[in-house]
C-alpha cells in the first residue's frame, strides 16, 4: 500500500497548516511525524485518513483502501466496564466477524503483543500504559491497512511508551502502514522515518 | 470513506453485552420501570374503577331515571308511558297510579302500603327484578317477604276499603337500590293501558338527556302541562362520570411516568456518550446505533413495563369493570407510545453538539 500526497495545501481560514506538502507513506513501514505543538500534524493525519478536505493539491492511495483506517489516539476510548478481550474483539467485530472469530483473532493479536495477561481484566482496573496497548491491539485486529496514531504516548511513564510503541511497531511486521504523530524524540527514533513539519511542509530527517 | 460492516446480530449481541457490564444501572432502571409500568396501570384502574362504581351506585339511586308527571296531579295515559319501552335510549318506562293503604289480614292491627302500576314499572322500582310484571298480580318488597313469610306464587290476604283480598304474590322483589321504603310494600300490577298519575322513565345511562329532550316534546297527549324532573339528584359532585372520567388525575400517569423514564434513561445515555461514540470510530452507522439503543431500551424499560402492567392487571383482577379495564389499556398504550420517542430522543441527545463524534478524527 501506498499514499502519496502531492503539493497538498490546507487552510483553516485564513491560516494555511498545510502548504504544498508532498509525502509517500509505505506499506510495513512506521512513520514519525514530530514538529511544535500546531505544526499541523493532526491535520495531516487527517489528511492521509482522507477526513481532512484538501484545498490543492492531490492524494493517491493505491490500492484504494478497502477498509476504514485505524485511530489510536492520546486517550483512547474503550469500554471501561468491559473486558481487555471484549474491547480487542470489537475490532474485529467491526469488520463483519462473527463473535467466535472475533475473539479468536483478538486472542492472537493480544499474545503478538504479549498482553494476554490483561485479557479477563476489566478496563477499568487497567493502567494508562495498559489502555494504550489494548487499544492498539484493538486497531491492528480490525485489518485496517492503515493505522494512524496522535501522541499515542503522549500521556505515559517512559516504560509505558515503550511497550505501546513496540506494540504499535509490531503493526508493521505485519504488513500495515503506521504512522504516528509525537513529540517523543525516543518514540521517533524507533519508527522507519522521521518526518519533521515546519511551515507547512515536511522535511525528512 | 471506506466502511465497515457491523452485523446486526452482534449490534444487538453488544447491547445485551452493554447492559449486563453495566448491572447496577440496568437493574435499577428494570425496577424503575416495572415499578412505573405497574404503578401508572394501578392508578388509572383505582381511578376509574371508583367512579365508575360511584356512577354504579347513582345509577342503583336512579340518577338517570326521570319522572313526568301532569299538571295538578292530571292523569297520563299508561299506553303512553309502557309505550316508551320501545325506544333506543329507555331502558325501562312503567306509570304509578295512586297508591292505597291497607289492612293485613293475618295481622289486623298492621297497615301495609300497596302501590299500583303498569306492568314495567317494576324494573324502575326494582332495578334487579328478574322480568316486569303481569297484569293482576303483585309483587312484593323483600322485607314485606320477610314480614309475612310470602314467596313466588302464594297470596297476600289484605283488607281494602272493609272488603278482604287475596293478592296473588307473583315474585318476590330483591331489595331495592333505588328507594328502601318500596322494600316494605306492594306493587299491585294494573294493566298497561290504565291511567296513571306519573311515568318512571330509566334512561340508559349517559342517554338521560337525549330523553327528557323527547319527553319535554310532547310525548303525552294530556292536555295539563306536564313536568319532566329528575328521580334522584346526585349533590356530591357538579361533574358527571363521563366528565369526571376524562378530568381524571391519573391520565396524566403515561405522561408522567414517561417523563420520569426518559429523563432518567438520558441520563444514564449522556454518562455513557463516550462509549457510543466508540461504536460510532468503529464504524457503527446512525441506523446501527439507532437498533442498539432500541435494544437496551426495549430490555431495560419497555419489557419491564409490560411485566409491571401484568403485576397490576393480577393486582386489580376481579375489581376492573369494562370502563376501568379499557381506560387502563388505554392508558398502558399511551405510556408505551410516548416511550417509543425515547430512541430518537437518545439519538438525538448522542449528536447534538457532536458528541458522537468525539473521537472522529481525532
Amino acid at each position: 500500500m501506498r499514499i502519496t500526497l502531492t503539493s497538498v495545501q490546507v487552510a483553516f481560514g485564513e491560516r494555511t497548516v498545510l502548504d504544498g506538502l508532498s509525502a509517500q507513506f509505505d506499506s510495513s513501514l512506521s512513520y514519525a511525524l514530530m514538529g511544535p505543538s500546531g505544526a499541523g500534524k493532526s491535520t495531516l493525519l487527517g489528511v492521509i485518513a482522507g477526513l481532512v478536505d484538501i484545498g490543492s493539491g492531490s492524494r493517491h492511495v493505491e490500492p484504494t483502501l478497502s477498509e476504514s483506517p485505524a485511530w489510536v489516539v492520546q486517550s483512547s476510548p474503550l469500554l471501561p466496564r468491559r473486558t481487555a478481550l471484549d474491547n480487542v474483539a470489537l475490532g474485529a467485530l467491526a469488520v463483519g466477524l462473527s463473535r467466535a472469530s472475533a475473539r479468536e483473532a483478538a486472542t492472537n493479536i493480544m499474545r503478538e503483543l504479549d498482553i494476554t495477561h490483561l485479557g479477563a481484566q476489566r478496563v477499568s482496573a487497567l493502567s494508562g500504559g495498559e489502555r494504550q496497548r489494548v487499544a492498539v491491539a484493538r486497531s491492528i485486529v480490525t485489518d485496517a491497512p492503515l493505522i494512524l496514531a496522535d501522541e499515542p504516548t503522549a500521556s505515559l511513564d517512559r516504560a509505558s511508551a515503550t511497550l505501546v510503541t513496540d506494540a504499535l511497531l509490531s503493526a508493521c511486521k505485519l504488513g500495515r502502514l503506521v504512522i504516528l504523530a509525537t513529540h517523543d524524540a525516543e518514540v521517533a527514533n524507533r519508527c522507519s522515518q522521521i518526518c519533521v513539519l515546519e511551515n507547512g511542509a515536511l522535511r525528512e530527517v | 470513506m471506506p466502511r465497515r460492516r457491523w452485523n446486526t446480530t452482534v449490534l444487538i449481541g453488544e447491547a445485551g453485552r452493554n447492559l449486563a457490564a453495566h448491572w447496577g444501572q440496568t437493574i435499577a432502571l428494570v425496577a424503575l420501570s416495572a415499578i412505573i409500568g405497574c404503578g401508572v396501570c394501578l392508578a388509572t384502574a383505582w381511578q376509574a374503577a371508583d367512579i365508575t362504581g360511584r356512577f354504579d351506585t347513582l345509577v342503583g339511586k336512579g340518577v338517570n331515571v326521570i319522572t313526568v308527571t301532569a299538571d295538578r296531579g292530571a292523569y297520563l295515559s299508561g299506553s303512553e308511558c309502557e309505550a316508551l319501552n320501545n325506544i333506543p335510549g329507555i331502558d325501562h318506562a312503567g306509570g304509578l297510579a295512586p297508591s292505597v293503604v291497607a289492612d293485613s289480614g293475618a295481622l289486623p292491627t298492621r297497615s301495609m302500603t300497596i302501590m299500583v302500576g303498569t306492568p314495567n314499572v317494576a324494573q324502575v322500582l326494582w332495578p334487579e327484578l328478574a322480568k316486569p310484571g303481569s297484569p293482576g298480580t303483585a309483587i312484593a318488597g323483600a322485607q314485606l317477604s320477610t314480614q309475612y313469610g310470602l314467596v313466588s306464587d302464594s297470596y297476600l290476604n289484605i283488607k281494602d276499603s272493609g272488603k278482604f283480598e287475596n293478592l296473588l304474590i307473583a315474585q318476590v322483589a330483591p331489595p331495592s337500590t333505588r328507594n328502601t321504603p318500596y322494600d316494605t310494600r306492594a306493587l299491585r300490577i294494573q294493566r298497561p293501558d290504565a291511567t296513571i298519575t306519573s311515568c318512571l322513565v330509566e334512561a340508559t345511562p349517559g342517554a338521560e338527556n337525549d330523553v327528557a329532550k323527547l319527553l319535554n316534546s310532547g310525548w303525552f297527549s294530556t292536555p295539563s302541562e306536564t313536568y319532566v324532573t329528575p328521580y334522584f339528584v346526585d349533590a356530591s359532585t357538579g361533574l358527571t362520570p363521563r366528565q369526571e372520567l376524562h378530568q381524571r388525575a391519573s391520565s396524566l400517569g403515561p405522561v408522567v411516568g414517561a417523563t420520569v423514564l426518559i429523563i432518567v434513561a438520558l441520563t444514564l445515555l449522556m454518562a455513557r456518550r463516550t462509549e457510543y461514540s466508540l461504536y460510532r470510530l468503529l464504524g457503527v452507522t446512525r441506523p446501527g446505533l439507532i437498533l442498539q439503543l432500541s435494544v437496551e431500551l426495549l430490555a431495560a424499560i419497555l419489557l419491564p413495563i409490560q411485566f409491571g402492567v401484568m403485576v397490576a392487571l393480577v393486582i386489580m383482577h376481579g375489581e376492573l369493570g369494562p370502563v376501568a379495564l379499557q381506560l387502563t389499556l388505554l392508558d398502558y398504550a399511551r405510556l408505551n407510545a410516548l416511550l417509543l420517542l425515547l430512541p430518537p430522543i437518545g439519538l438525538f441527545s448522542l449528536t447534538r453538539n457532536g458528541v458522537l463524534e468525539t473521537f472522529k478524527g481525532s
